[in-house]
């Protein structure tokens, strides 16, 4: 698991959804950690998590998690399309400019941004089922008695 | 094991778009040089890649250079010139699509003529470069774009020292001349690698050389290069480490011009091929690698350039350290 240790960026992360809505995006204070997936439509190696990150999001929710799908530098129609296309009906929310990205300090995808009480780190590149388990472990937001 | 999507990157690193012309020769007799530097520092700094915004990087570039020009009819022997040059460059990327160069040279010329040998050292003339990414495909990681630059050279080296009582601009670490230039560069990325090309036209204007005045010729400079990440390119990830380039350098000069005379045996055109290896170092400053560069520009032929000028092999070695 490639984690880089990151500036704290507590700001929230100014995003809109694919109807075009603005969505800024905290981690709430109930919740243990946000993470914010950056990918791409064009991005093969970031295709091949995007499953895999559906089925990880309804997990990551038992643990205060939440997980959000951002599309970095994406129009809304081509990743709707994209979706349709690969029969995914995961939420997604788009960074238009890729401006959200690059502050995080994104020079690659796919990106984590990893949000916490202590604040901001990056996960780098895609991250195999394995590796998603060590980082969910490395949050501590499991409690004892979760599955 | 899989790989993130290739940092592509945006280039708004531009360091300074030509050289200084600093060679062989004096005003008296007329044994100019012309401008002796080809190729773009762009490339030469970092390839085809680039710094995101608020990226600081330094880069120190030397350069050896050997050039004789003359006439052996007017001089009687040829004038050359071995002159080296440490280029330091720190490149800021204050926002995206913006970047901002400043390069300082240091010149250590030595010239043969007559069986003297003259030298000279020192800090030479500051240069100021931008550039702006005037398209590209996409925001975030494109693989193609196009920039724009602009280049302005102020005239803070010494341009004036003497030898026996003679002034000789070539021997100079100055140019004496506000100096300025633009032009356009463009980038495409392949899987295996990058093209890369560039043009640009510099203006050189006229500089005080104690009671002379002494202009270097305009020039164009266009350079195309290819780039291939070897770990990349062969599957390879041992070869990570190791970039191969190669740039074709293409330089056109006008004559210089010494107290309203033209010059033969100076400006011309010449073209290099520019064989280049990238070393990435085992070090990193903010998960941002160091890396070494070194390349040899080898003149294709001298046959272009007026009168009676040759120019030799020009030996480079980088060091690109992000900050």
């Amino acid at each position: 698991v490639v984690i880089a240790a990151g500036s704290v960026r507590a700001a929230p992360l100014p995003l809109t959804s694919l109807a075009g809505d603005p969505v800024l995006l905290d981690r709430k204070p109930d919740e243990c950690a946000l993470i914010v997936h950056f990918w791409a439509t064009w991005c093969a190696n970031c295709a091949e998590e995007l499953p895999l990150l559906g089925r990880l999001a309804v997990e990551l929710a038992h643990e205060r998690v939440r997980l959000v799908i951002v599309a970095a530098g994406e129009d809304a129609q081509v990743v709707r399309d994209y979706l349709t296309a690969h029969a995914l009906s995961i939420p997604v929310l788009l960074d238009a400019r890729g401006k959200v990205w690059r502050k995080a300090g994104g020079v690659g995808l796919p990106l984590n941004l990893i949000r916490t009480a202590a604040g901001d780190r990056l996960l780098a590149g895609p991250q195999s089922e394995a590796q998603w388990a060590a980082a969910r472990g490395s949050l501590h937001c499991r409690s004892p008695a979760a599955p | 094991m899989r790989r993130p999507c290739f940092d592509l990157g945006i280039p708004l690193l531009a360091p300074a778009l030509a050289g200084l012309a600093l060679a062989a020769s004096s005003p008296e007799p007329a044994l100019a040089c012309s401008v002796c530097m080809a190729g773009d520092p762009v490339f030469s700094t970092q390839g085809a890649s680039a710094q995101s915004a608020g990226d600081l990087a330094l880069y120190a570039q030397l350069q050896i250079f050997e050039k004789t020009a003359g006439s052996l009819e007017e001089a009687g022997e040829l004038e050359s010139a071995d002159d080296q040059r440490l280029d330091l460059y720190a490149a800021w990327t204050p926002v995206d699509r913006l970047g901002i160069t400043l390069d300082l040279p240091f010149s250590f010329n030595e010239i043969h003529e007559g069986g003297e040998v003259l030298r000279e050292n020192g800090v030479g003339d500051l240069a100021l470069s931008t550039s702006f990414v005037l398209w590209r495909n996409r925001d975030v990681l494109p693989t193609t774009w196009v920039e724009a630059r602009a280049f302005v050279k102020a005239p803070t080296g010494d341009s004036d020292r003497t030898h026996g009582g003679e002034v000789d601009p070539h021997l100079q670490p100055g140019t004496g001349s506000w100096d300025f230039g633009g032009g356009l560069a463009a980038v495409h990325r392949l899987e295996w690698g990058a093209l890369y090309g560039s043009a640009s036209y510099r203006e050189n204007r006229s500089g005080d050389f104690g009671d002379h005045s002494y202009a270097y010729g305009d020039v164009v400079l266009a350079n195309l290069a290819l780039e291939v990440p070897l770990g990349h390119a062969t599957g390879r990830p041992a070869l990570d480490v190791l970039t191969l380039g190669t740039e074709l350098n293409f330089r056109w000069a006008e004559h210089d011009v010494f107290e309203g005379e033209e010059f033969e045996h100076s400006g011309g055109s010449i073209l290099y091929l520019t064989p280049s290896l990238r070393i990435r170092l085992p070090f990193q400053v903010d998960e941002r690698p160091v890396s070494l560069r070194t390349g040899v520009q080898i003149p294709l032929t001298s046959d272009w350039l007026h009168g009676v000028q040759r120019e030799d092999e020009v030996w480079s070695v980088g060091l690109y350290l992000p900050l």
